[in-house]
């Protein structure tokens, strides 16, 4: 059959160019960006509840350049086939507030009452999410190593009214100490 | 993968004592499966496998689990409890080497590791050719440190 010979190298082609932009997209979504969808109360105001899209920065990946106040994306460490996003508080050599900040539990009552000073390991963040009182955290699971970290969190990018950069809220008060 | 070190001599790295050669192993990096409930991360007591390092992001170690989730174990030295029971989620990772704890840093260290660090499990040996092979994780005799036991799902994870 004198036809099916342009017929299989036309296959060819389109299989190869399917191939590369497969591989493309893979090597984009492992090192360049990410985009997530996400669920739960823990990050409330910050990301809603529902079926919020966030835009995930790989090159932040096992904590590359990430810095107290940066939301991250990491892996679950409790449940290994899931992730959590969750802000950082402390990187590895700060002191953290083992528990929930005294005011919230009890009001008027001083530090001393039960909670406690740790510091964070070295190569480990402190990772707390933005909903203290509705969040399963670094509270929860101790200190998070750096290499769960999947990425910085860098934008919102779902809910088409509310498309913002995710900003550092901490940085400029960090800074000084 | 090259694998460096005395860890885990003498069952990888056999010449340690005698020449400066790293041996190559072949890495399973396949995640593991996500149906089995129990034992989640279908990894088994004595399986060697390679993880990024809990203290530096940018770092693999090779060790072996010794104990899974719900497992106590009974620690070694450098460990501020006598015995620690691994929580869910987690494995407890030593090294090989026999003549002394501070050989390997291990769990011992830093304490159980999550599963979500593990990048895959020590398949093969290819170099040196000599002693090429399968790993056979599976004659591990198990330790003598580590009662097996279980743990509850922690049910508050999904709350929130």
């Amino acid at each position: 059959m004198p036809s099916s010979k342009p017929l299989l190298t036309h296959l060819r082609t389109n299989a190869l160019t399917a191939l590369k932009a497969l591989c493309f997209i893979h090597f984009f979504r492992e090192y360049a960006f990410d985009i997530r969808s996400t669920y739960g109360p823990s990050m409330l105001p910050t990301i809603s509840v529902q079926s919020d899209r966030i835009l995930i920065a790989k090159p932040f990946r096992r904590g590359r350049g990430i810095t107290t106040g940066d939301i991250v994306s990491i892996r679950h460490p409790l449940l290994p086939s899931e992730g959590a996003v969750k802000r950082v508080v402390g990187m590895g050599g700060d002191f953290v507030l083992r528990d929930t900040p005294a005011s919230l539990d009890t009001p008027h009552s001083s530090l001393d009452s039960g909670t406690m000073m740790i510091q964070v390991p070295e190569g480990h963040c402190w990772l707390i999410g933005d909903n203290v009182e509705a969040s399963r955290d670094s509270r929860f699971y101790g200190p998070v190593p750096l290499a769960m970290v999947k990425g910085k969190v860098v934008a919102r990018i779902k809910p088409w009214g509310r498309v913002e950069w995710v900003e550092n809220s901490l940085t400029g008060r960090v800074d000084g100490g | 993968m090259r694998v460096g070190g005395r860890s885990m001599y003498p069952f990888l790295n056999t010449d340690y004592a005698t020449s400066l050669s790293e041996d190559r192993v072949w890495v399973d990096l396949r995640p593991p499966s996500r149906k089995t409930a129990r034992r989640e991360s279908g990894l088994k007591r004595g399986e060697v496998v390679v993880f990024w390092s809990p203290s530096n992001p940018e770092h693999m170690a090779v060790k072996r689990i010794i104990a899974l989730e719900g497992d106590i174990v009974e620690t070694r030295r450098p460990y501020p409890f006598r015995e620690e029971t691994v929580p869910w989620g987690h494995v407890w990772v030593e090294g090989e080497h026999p003549e002394g704890e501070r050989a390997s840093v291990d769990s011992n260290n830093y304490g159980p590791i999550p599963v979500a660090l593990v990048i895959g499990k020590v398949k093969a040996v290819y170099w040196p050719w000599k002693k090429a092979g399968w790993v056979r994780w599976q004659d591990w005799k198990g330790s003598s440190r580590v009662r097996e036991g279980k743990t509850m799902e922690p049910i508050e994870m999904y709350t929130f």
